[in-house]
């Protein structure tokens, strides 16, 4: 506890501002449960206000278009995740820790992908996807003929490597210039220490690195989750239906010439419920790691 | 010293394999053709040098060098020398550069020394071209003897037709000989039986007989007309309404014998069905699924389709309607595409006949459809086979299944209110069946002004107008306006072929010629009465996307809206008042009202393609097969039933609900829809798109900001006079940049589609290459194909060939002379440059890996490299993984910002010219003001997050700290599409919360259109967003001032410092850091971001809210320029890269200090 006092007025004037911006970033949340639940006439006549009745089918419809690819969305976003924060970690704790050739010349590599407009990257990274896949189909259809026996299908499109393998390669940029600065800023000694005793560098990394960094992993985690939920246009090009991700599902809710908003609401709903639930579950980590001071916005 | 030289031996090893790859890689390797004479050998060597792909140039020298030496070779026949000589004036004619005179010196001697040779007619056609072509030394006299000769001595060869069709538009518009030119139609009509249309034959007859008129010759004239229509069926032709009018002309009225209307007898059905050769499945995408009845309609289709046919299976594929557009853009790049997908008409000409992805359909419609045993197209109603071609090459890309008419929706129940209401002579109201008032419908103009007067009095708008680019700025009623005020206009602007159809050309033409003047009163009279019109519209029409105007008119605010007919069973389910359903009112009271129009259902709503990879993948016929079936009767019957839609197919019964939308057919106006330079850039936007932005913003600048006189008043306390005066003014304003707008539209499609036609003449070229080895055999196995099917392939190449010249002599007589042409072939960069400056590109790229190579090796990294390998290989899946999806799509980008690149096979070198265009971009320099102010405000928008960052910090109890920092991050999960939405609804101009305050606070006098107005659009995206606090970003600087020893403070509180001083002095020098380094991410932001403009205004009013990133992105994939979206992109890289290495040092150098 800090040993300042503070005046009661000035006190209540402080909570009446937080207080004011926790209700302008919870409006959001609030009308798009609020609108979950309309028709499109009490939507159109009442936007703001809750109206009764109350039409759960939005939910029902809107489940038919998110229900069935939760599973898969959560698969990608944990497999991508996971490798992620795997190959970032490791690549940030060595560029941190140790000195050697090319360390600065990588560093640049990486950081400099954070200047590439990502739009641009759209159409030539789906050619290469394309190209890719042209190139293991057609391995798989040599090694077919070579080796009778084998039966190989190696494909890239419409597979979920096609989301995975990029979402890998660029979540890794933001996440390695994140957590280089967070290991740098850690005392030198401990590596030492571990060196001392004898452990190997992945050793080091894997028990004195890792579980420093716990907080602001889980930090990354969720960032990352939600940055590979909320994609649409990528999943949208590389899948066919069957393999669509929740945010393509969502998009089917909007038509044409006009989008009803209550389904689209409720789908909206529906689909922030596995991250909230994530939050809940992560929340104490998630602020100890923004708290540790690495992630500079 | 070792080091070094080892370094510098290794660095020279790889730069000299780079080389010697760049030469590989440069040199091309000819084919053996061991098995060959040597003259044939040589042959098929120079065409392999013309049998290249697209994108590869041909190489014309070298086939002309092959060709040479196969006619001078040793124990060559007299056979492979002729075809060797023929071959090399080939060659010089599909030069893309074509030398007209060489071509003509070699065919006239290849003519003299083999007069039997089997190519004479080829030549002789191949020389009148020529003469038609060169636009300098070309002589029509001369044209039509080598035309005739081919005429009258091929005999049955594909040829005849092509000369033919050829002489009548010569002796027309270049020898001025109309006689001559009526008598060649006449037998352009006689020779093209097998080979054209019906529609293109009776065209030729229908041009005849007006000349003929126009010669004063009537009787010959009359029996033309009447054959027309003796040829044509029940009415149902697109020539029959025209004839019909010239007989009237004439002083004879067969309109009621040969003109029935609407014909809906049902259509014959035949018990067909189809057997495919090997098991296949079909894919079909449709974005349309998420209907229900649409979804049972088809899948009943595709269900009784497998049953029915023998082999095949239908896989539907189901995207959602936003980013279908993005989907497809990839995937025509992929093989994955699928066998049919449904597309609409402006993409399907981008990609069928800009980028040659799609297959032609227009021979398939020509062909009997065997499941009702007719003509294709004749199962149509005539206007869906016009409305669906392309306007410039008259092709079909599309197969339209599925069609919808649009009328006046209105709320009857506010027409009631207001007193519109059919009254009986006493003055009682007429009651209807269910014991309400019967509504009096607007039949006129003048009466519907008059119920919009009526409503406005009871406070409810006449009518809701959708003003938003996104999907497509479509104002349905706008034909409706042509289709009365344009009719007898049309002979003035039908001047290259007068067959009362202006195509895009002619119009093109007019445009540039200042024939079509906008501003002559009859042209401008739609947007009068529109401009007329928009006084009763909802106010802020200008921001309103379609959502919002449907939203208006469900809620009864607004009292009409016209829609389209598809959407009729959910407007039931979803207004809750008495919906009715008028047509568009007769024009009567306008001066230029020239006869009742036809309000036959004119869109063709839903379409399909064929791609392609579908032909590769050997599934076309399967594919044309179930498109046939499709839109059998039968097929219809079951869609429009389910869906609750229209058929595009005649006979097929439209559902009850529907019949409101179903009325007579007339004979005028039926085919007038692209009649319009609006029209023709809405429907065929890809000829015209950025030019089609400015025609909006136009429109929404007219139409949307001040919508009447009363809030004129309020606004300004100006007199109803002075209200007219400014009304007209805008009015002119408006005329004069619409003008300006389609003179440059213009300009610019005639010199694109000179571009586009080149690459279309190459596709073909090859193609006749192939058929033309397949016909010689000389290849084993190569003469599997029979020889009438050959011949008939050829013949359409030879068609396709000579379109594509006319198409491009076309453009060159019209483009403006002197200095604009001059600019025109300045930026064509011939084939050959293309490929000797994109090998140099490559050889360079080699020469600078191998150079970056060697000065690695020679500064002896490589040795430290070996050294600390342990450590470096962990970095490598990164590396790796960067350098694939990172690295090389970026390069590509990079590579590509050099070329016109469509994102797919089109990419033509073009040098600097994507950057030199990125100087004189109007837009990108608007874009980058708006840019300047957007990095402002967001640099000052981190004030209020710094602020409660301090609050919070200093917040005495721990438990409500860590209260909020849970609440401030809980609304991560929310997508940001939430967010925005809302702050919309804020904003909106007619029941927006920000409107209400300001009103009632006073600070307004009327409400404003906040995202459509220019003045305020960027203000408002600013605002948006209020009170500005990165949630986020709050616990970030918290962890900043959390770090700060508590003592700091203990000690500033024992000096009496304030609160004020204390931030000053303490908390902001130690958060310095953090907040620079913000500075350097906040810009970086700003410059990539454009989300919020993106979604709510798309860049407008008038580019008033452009960023460079929205700039670059719509470039890319609204406009299809993926070249200039690149070049765009490395220079806002470059940029960025400066700045953040500027911010790194200002930083770096405050910390030395």
């Amino acid at each position: 506890m800090r040993a300042v006092t503070h005046a009661k007025p000035l006190e209540l004037l402080k909570l009446g501002v937080l207080g004011a911006v926790a209700i302008f970033a919870l409006l959001p949340v609030y009308f798009m449960v609020v609108i979950s639940f309309k028709d499109m006439v009490q939507f159109t006549n009442h936007p703001y206000l809750p109206t009764w009745p109350l039409h759960f089918s939005n939910y029902v419809r809107a489940w038919g278009y998110v229900g069935p690819y939760i599973g898969r969305t959560l698969f990608v976003a944990a497999i991508a995740t996971v490798t992620t924060l795997f190959l970032g970690s490791l690549c940030a704790f060595y560029l941190a820790q140790f000195r050697f050739a090319g360390k600065e010349v990588f560093f640049y590599y990486v950081i400099i992908l954070m200047m590439v407009p990502g739009i641009l990257n759209l159409v030539p990274l789906y050619v290469l996807v394309t190209q890719l896949d042209n190139v293991l189909r057609g391995l798989s259809r040599m090694l077919n003929e070579q080796f009778p026996g084998v039966q190989v299908d190696l494909r890239m499109l419409n597979t979920l490597w096609a989301l995975i393998l990029p979402a890998i390669a660029g979540g890794q940029i933001m996440m390695i210039f994140i957590l280089r600065q967070f290991f740098e800023a850690q005392p030198a000694a401990l590596v030492e220490a571990a060196r001392i005793d004898g452990a190997s560098h992945f050793q080091i990394y894997r028990h004195v690195a890792l579980p420093l960094a716990k907080p602001i992993i889980a930090t990354l985690t969720v960032i990352n989750v939600v940055a590979i939920w909320n994609d649409f246009v990528w999943p949208l090009v590389v899948l066919q239906r069957d393999h669509y991700t929740v945010s393509v599902g969502l998009r089917f809710l909007e038509g044409q010439n006009y989008v009803e908003y209550g389904p689209l609401m409720a789908g909206y709903t529906l689909a922030a419920v596995p991250l909230v639930i994530m939050f809940l579950f992560s929340m104490k980590l998630f602020i100890e790691g923004i708290a540790s001071g690495a992630i500079k916005m | 010293m070792f080091q070094r030289s080892f370094g510098y031996s290794v660095g020279t090893v790889i730069v000299l394999m780079g080389c010697l790859a760049a030469i590989v890689a440069v040199t091309p390797r000819e084919k053996p053709y061991t098995e060959l004479s040597p003259a044939s050998r040589l042959i098929h060597q120079g065409l392999d040098y013309l049998d290249v792909d697209v994108n590869t140039p041909f190489d014309c020298d070298s086939a002309v060098e092959r060709f040479a030496s196969a006619c001078a070779a040793e124990a060559a026949t007299r056979e492979e020398v002729v075809t060797a000589d023929f071959l090399r004036c080939w060659a010089e004619w599909v030069r893309p550069t074509v030398d007209f005179e060489e071509v003509r010196r070699g065919l006239r001697s290849h003519l003299e020394k083999y007069p039997d040779s089997p190519y004479r007619l080829e030549s002789h056609y191949i020389l009148g071209l020529v003469e038609l072509h060169d636009l300098f030394h070309g002589d029509a006299t001369r044209a039509v003897e080598h035309l005739t000769e081919v005429y009258k001595t091929g005999r049955d060869s594909f040829l005849v037709p092509l000369a033919a069709t050829a002489l009548p538009g010569i002796y027309l518009h270049l020898l001025r000989d109309p006689e001559q030119a009526a008598h060649w139609y006449g037998v352009a009509f006689d020779a093209t039986g097998d080979t054209h249309t019906t529609d293109e034959r009776l065209g030729f007859l229908y041009v005849q007989a007006k000349l003929y008129q126009q010669l004063g010759k009537t009787d010959a004239a009359k029996e033309i007309y009447r054959r027309i229509l003796d040829l044509t069926r029940n009415g149902t032709n697109t020539w029959t309404p025209r004839v019909l009018d010239r007989l009237d002309e004439l002083g004879e009225h067969l309109g009621d014998q040969y003109f029935k209307g609407l014909d809906t007898t049902p259509l014959p059905v035949t018990d067909y069905h189809f057997v495919s050769e090997k098991p296949v499945e079909l894919s079909v995408s449709f974005w349309i699924l998420e209907k229900p009845g649409m979804r049972r309609g088809i899948e009943t289709i595709a269900r009784n389709y497998e049953a029915r046919s023998s082999g095949v299976k239908i896989r539907l594929i189901d995207l959602p309607y936003r980013g279908y557009h993005d989907w497809l853009q990839s995937q025509i790049l992929g093989q994955e595409i699928p066998d049919i997908v449904m597309i609409d008409n402006g993409t399907a000409i981008r990609y069928g006949a800009q980028q040659g992805k799609l297959v032609d359909m227009t021979p398939f419609l020509g062909e009997t459809n065997p499941y009702t045993g007719m003509r294709w197209a004749d199962m149509y109603y005539p206007q869906f086979i016009l409305n669906a071609r392309d306007p410039v090459y008259r092709r079909n890309w599309i197969i339209s299944w599925a069609s919808e008419n649009t009328a006046c929706f209105y709320n009857k129940d506010a027409f009631r209110k207001a007193g519109i209401i059919k009254r009986h002579e006493d003055g009682t109201p007429v009651l209807g069946e269910d014991g309400k008032p019967e509504v009096a419908e607007p039949k006129t103009w003048r009466e519907l002004m008059a119920a919009f007067e009526a409503l406005r009095r009871v406070g409810i708008y006449g009518e809701v107008v959708n003003f938003h680019p996104d999907p497509a700025p479509i104002i349905w009623q706008l034909p409706y306006y042509r289709k009365q005020l344009y009719f007898d206009l049309i002979p003035t602007f039908d001047t290259y072929t007068p067959d009362d159809y202006p195509d895009a050309f002619e119009i093109a033409e007019a445009m540039l010629r200042g024939t079509m003047d906008l501003r002559n009163p009859s042209l401008a009279e739609p947007w009068r009465l529109l401009y007329e019109k928009s006084e009763y519209w909802m106010p802020g029409a200008s921001a309103m996307d379609i959502q919002q105007g449907f939203e208006a008119f469900a809620s009864g605010r607004a009292a009409t809206l016209f829609w389209v007919s598809t959407d009729m069973s959910s407007f039931e389910e979803m207004c809750n008042f008495d919906l009715g359903v008028f047509p568009f009112p007769l024009l009567v009271d306008s001066p230029y009202y020239d006869g009742e129009y036809s309000e036959e259902f004119s869109l063709s709503a839903f379409e399909c393609s064929v791609p392609l990879a579908t032909r590769a993948r050997g599934n076309l016929d399967a594919a044309v097969d179930f498109l046939r079936y499709f839109t059998s009767p039968e097929a219809q019957e079951i869609l429009s039933r389910e869906a609750v839609c229209l058929s595009p197919i005649r006979g097929v019964r439209a559902p009850e609900k529907l019949e409101p939308f179903l009325r007579r057919m007339n004979r005028r106006g039926t085919f007038l829809f692209y009649f319009d330079p609006y029209a023709l850039s809405i429907w065929h936007e890809p000829y015209w798109s950025d030019a089609r932005d400015k025609l909006w913003s136009e429109l929404t600048n007219l139409l949307g900001s001040i919508p009447n006189y009363d809030y004129y008043r309020r606004l300004t306390g100006g007199t109803e006079t002075e209200y007219q005066e400014w009304r007209e003014r805008r009015f002119d304003q408006f005329l004069e940049g619409l003008q300006k707008y389609f003179g440059f539209a213009y300009n610019r499609l005639v010199r694109e589609y000179s571009l586009h036609t080149r690459r279309e003449l190459k596709r073909t070229q090859n193609r006749w290459i192939h058929l033309f080895r397949q016909r010689h055999a000389a290849l084993p196995g190569d003469g599997s194909v029979d020889s009438a099917t050959l011949e008939k392939q050829i013949g359409e190449c030879w068609r396709s060939v000579t379109d594509n010249w006319g198409v491009i002599a076309r453009c060159e007589r019209m483009l403006p002379s002197g200095e604009q042409r001059a600019r025109y072939t300045s930026q064509t960069i011939s084939y050959q440059e293309q490929k000797r400056i994109a090998y140099l590109l490559k050889i360079a790229l080699i020469l600078l890996t191998g150079l970056g190579a060697l000065l690695f090796m020679w500064s002896g990294a490589l040795l430290r490299v070996v050294r600390d390998w342990g450590y470096i290989r962990v970095l490598l899946p990164t590396a790796v993984l960067l350098a694939l999806f990172s690295y090389t799509p970026a390069l590509s980008a990079i590579y590509h910002s050099f070329f016109r690149w469509d994102g797919g096979a089109v990419s033509e070198f073009v040098g600097l010219e994507n950057f030199r265009a990125l100087f004189h971009d109007e837009v990108l320099f608007q874009a980058v003001k708006v840019l300047g102010v957007f990095l402002v405000a967001n640099l000052l928008k981190f004030v209020p997050t710094l602020v409660v960052a301090v609050v919070l910090f200093h917040l005495a109890s721990a438990r409500l700290q860590y209260a909020f920092r849970v609440i401030y991050v809980l609304p991560m999960a929310i997508p940001g599409m939430v967010g925005i939405l809302i702050w919309k609804y804020f904003y909106r101009m007619d029941g927006g919360v920000l409107n209400w305050l300001l009103l009632n606070l006073g600070v307004i006098r009327a409400p404003i259109n906040w995202l459509g107005t220019e003045e305020t659009v960027v203000p408002a995206l600013i605002f948006l967003g209020f009170p500005w606090v990165s949630t986020i970003g709050v616990l970030i600087l918290l962890a900043g001032l959390q770090s700060i020893d508590p003592s700091v403070f203990e000690a500033a509180l024992l000096d009496g410092c304030g609160v004020f001083r204390r931030f000053r002095t303490i908390e902001l020098p130690l958060i310095m850091g953090q907040v620079k380094l913000n500075v350097v991410l906040v810009t970086l932001g700003t410059i990539q971001d454009f989300g919020l403009p993106l979604v709510l205004t798309r860049g407008g009013p008038n580019n008033a809210s452009m960023l460079p990133g929205l700039w670059m992105y719509l470039s890319a994939f609204s406009h299809g320029k993926m070249g200039y979206a690149a070049a765009l992109g490395v220079v806002m890289f470059l940029v960025m890269l400066s700045l953040t290495y500027i911010n790194m040092r200002m930083i770096k150098t405050d910390q030395a200090n």
